[in-house]
């Protein structure tokens, strides 16, 4: 089995992680990963995926407008929101602008 | 200890008032089990002037703290939703507000509901209150405990693998998990969107039968809802009769012979009462674990993208905008989480998702398969709910592999979206242990019958600790 790669993986999933919560998450990724790898065991055959458990009884929604929530309602949860918007820091470094 | 019916008896002969009972409540939240994570007393108290009619009038009930509750803080005992206040109820809520029910605070849990223990919380472990130093089972812990020690009547918990099941169990109460799509999730927030179902946990059959009526049913703001007819549980007449419960052999391997001689108890009171039963398999029983992992891992790993800092939440101070999602989400969460978000993460890769989430996905379906064929010889099934009593804190806390141990006796039906319910099946030592009863889809009705047959007959004599209530 080869070994998780998980400075990519943390890349991926957007989470920094310092040196010894590598060091210590590779390790329990990589027994977790044995782990499920169990799964290999099994014999699926042609077996179709599902795509819901209980399909016959979903009816859609009727497609009309509802009350939206307020841009107040919506801004009370961020930090220094800026008129009616969300604000984030610079997206792209000076050097690269 | 008396049930939801008996409350609302005593408010109309006006021998105690739903005020008296909220504050009697609340003197029983004791702060060393660490229940709750908010108490929410004074949104109780106004709620309780409103004085609505209902089937839950005056009834003081706990909510899992990853269900909203418009201007309540809503944390998934997790840092990342630090400060964040929902803008907006869960339709469970309303429905309980709108049949008269009274909240007394938001339940301790495993971030996200990612755990067997209540252990993993940010704001630090859920004790049981038969033995402080075992865990209360989770994730739904807290809902379990404010229940199990008179703080609550009754409570909502979420469960996507056991999480409402286990703490029943460990903690001497009925906890449903009712059938995938029998009650919305609006509101509820997302751990893994297949399997996730809010449950409910009571000291009784008759007390959850009363919340599942609250409620079940249609919600146009949950996609994955039913509009099956909601049964009407709590009506005595057209009680099941000829119940055939299947026993699976796997269900009853490597767990504690004083567990496997409780729910033969049980097993030897409804023969009594001429229920039969017959021996079944389900040889993909130990595929459970690992295909429960992968899927939920997936869908956690996607779930879990949306905590960025950015609309709500925790926002630690980066170089650039990726730099502070990176260290919001490193500070937010506990190493529990990034554990399987990396896993789902990694599953989901493209390198490694047809070996691994694809193929859960197929399993699944031969799970799925399984059961339903299972259960078209039998009504039901009774199985242990754990393999063991309550565990001690801190055994298993950074194992991710033995925390998901009593999974494998609970996970089954999440996986196949079928209902489960776990009661009291008596003690071990001075330790709670539940027998579980997995059932057809939309079949909770009989479930809980079942489940009142044994309150009547059980074999042991009922333990549940007396609240000051009375």
């Amino acid at each position: 089995m080869k070994e998780v790669d998980i400075k990519h993986l943390s890349k991926l999933a957007n989470i920094q992680l310092d040196k010894e919560e590598e060091k210590k998450l590779q390790e329990d990724l990589n027994k977790i990963i044995k782990h499920i790898r169990k799964i290999q065991e099994v014999k699926v055959g042609k077996t179709p995926t599902q795509t819901h458990l209980h399909a016959e009884s979903l009816p859609l929604r009727e497609d009309k407008e509802d009350m939206p929530l307020s841009v107040k309602e919506v801004l009370a949860n961020t930090q220094n929101p800026s008129k009616n918007h969300f604000t984030i820091n610079r997206m792209i470094n000076e050097d690269n602008s | 200890m008396k049930t939801i019916l008996e409350y609302q008896e005593q408010f109309k002969k006006q021998e105690i008032t739903p005020l008296s009972l909220l504050e009697r409540s609340l003197a029983n939240i004791n702060p060393s089990l660490n229940a709750y994570i908010t108490v929410t007393e004074e949104f109780a108290r106004k709620e309780l002037k409103k004085d609505k009619e209902g089937k839950l009038k005056g009834i003081p009930i706990a909510i899992k703290d990853n269900i909203n509750i418009k201007g309540i803080p809503t944390t998934c005992a997790s840092n990342v939703l630090k400060g964040f206040v929902p803008p907006f109820s869960a339709t469970v809520i309303e429905r309980i507000e709108k049949n008269g029910g009274i909240f007394t605070g938001k339940t301790n849990l495993d971030e996200f509901g990612m755990g067997s223990s209540t252990e993993r919380s940010f704001y630090g472990p859920t004790k049981n209150p038969f033995d402080p130093t075992k865990v209360p089972g989770g994730s739904s812990g807290g809902s379990a405990v404010a229940v199990a020690s008179g703080s609550a009547v009754i409570s909502l918990g979420s469960d996507t693998g056991g999480s409402v099941r286990q703490p029943a169990s460990y903690c001497g109460l009925v906890g449903l998990k009712p059938t995938y799509g029998r009650v919305s999730r609006y509101g509820l927030v997302a751990f893994g969107s297949s399997l996730d179902q809010i449950g409910i946990i009571g000291r009784n059959a008759e007390d959850v039968e009363i919340m599942l009526e609250v409620i079940a049913g249609y919600d146009p703001k949950d996609s994955t809802s039913s509009d099956k007819e909601v049964d009407d549980y709590h009506n005595l007449e057209k009680r099941p009769k000829n119940i055939k419960i299947g026993i699976p052999e796997e269900y009853f391997k490597q767990i504690d012979s004083e567990v496997y001689s409780s729910v033969m108890e049980i097993k030897k009171a409804l023969e009594k009462e001429n229920i039969t039963f017959k021996s079944v398999s389900l040889p993909t029983t130990n595929y459970i674990i690992p295909t429960y992992q992968v899927i939920s891992y997936a869908e956690a790993s996607s779930n879990l993208a949306r905590y960025d800092g950015v609309r709500y939440g925790l926002r630690e101070k980066g170089e650039d905008f990726h730099d502070t999602i990176r260290k919001s989400r490193d500070k937010g969460f506990l190493p529990e989480v990034k554990r399987r978000i990396l896993v789902g993460t990694f599953v989901l890769s493209s390198e490694a998702i047809a070996e691994y989430y694809e193929r859960a996905d197929l399993i699944r379906r031969l799970i799925t398969e399984e059961f339903n064929e299972v259960l078209k010889g039998v009504d039901c099934l009774l199985t242990p709910a754990t393999p063991t009593t309550a565990f001690p804190i801190g055994e298993r806390t950074d194992d991710s592999i033995r925390m998901h141990v009593p999974d494998r006796l609970t996970a089954g039906a999440n996986l196949a979206g079928i209902p489960a319910v776990v009661a009291p099946a008596g003690m071990i030592g001075k330790l709670p242990i539940g027998y579980q009863l997995i059932g057809r889809p939309f079949d909770e009705k009989n479930l809980l019958s079942i489940v009142r047959l044994v309150e009547k007959i059980a074999p042991f004599k009922w333990f549940l600790k007396e609240d000051k209530n009375g």
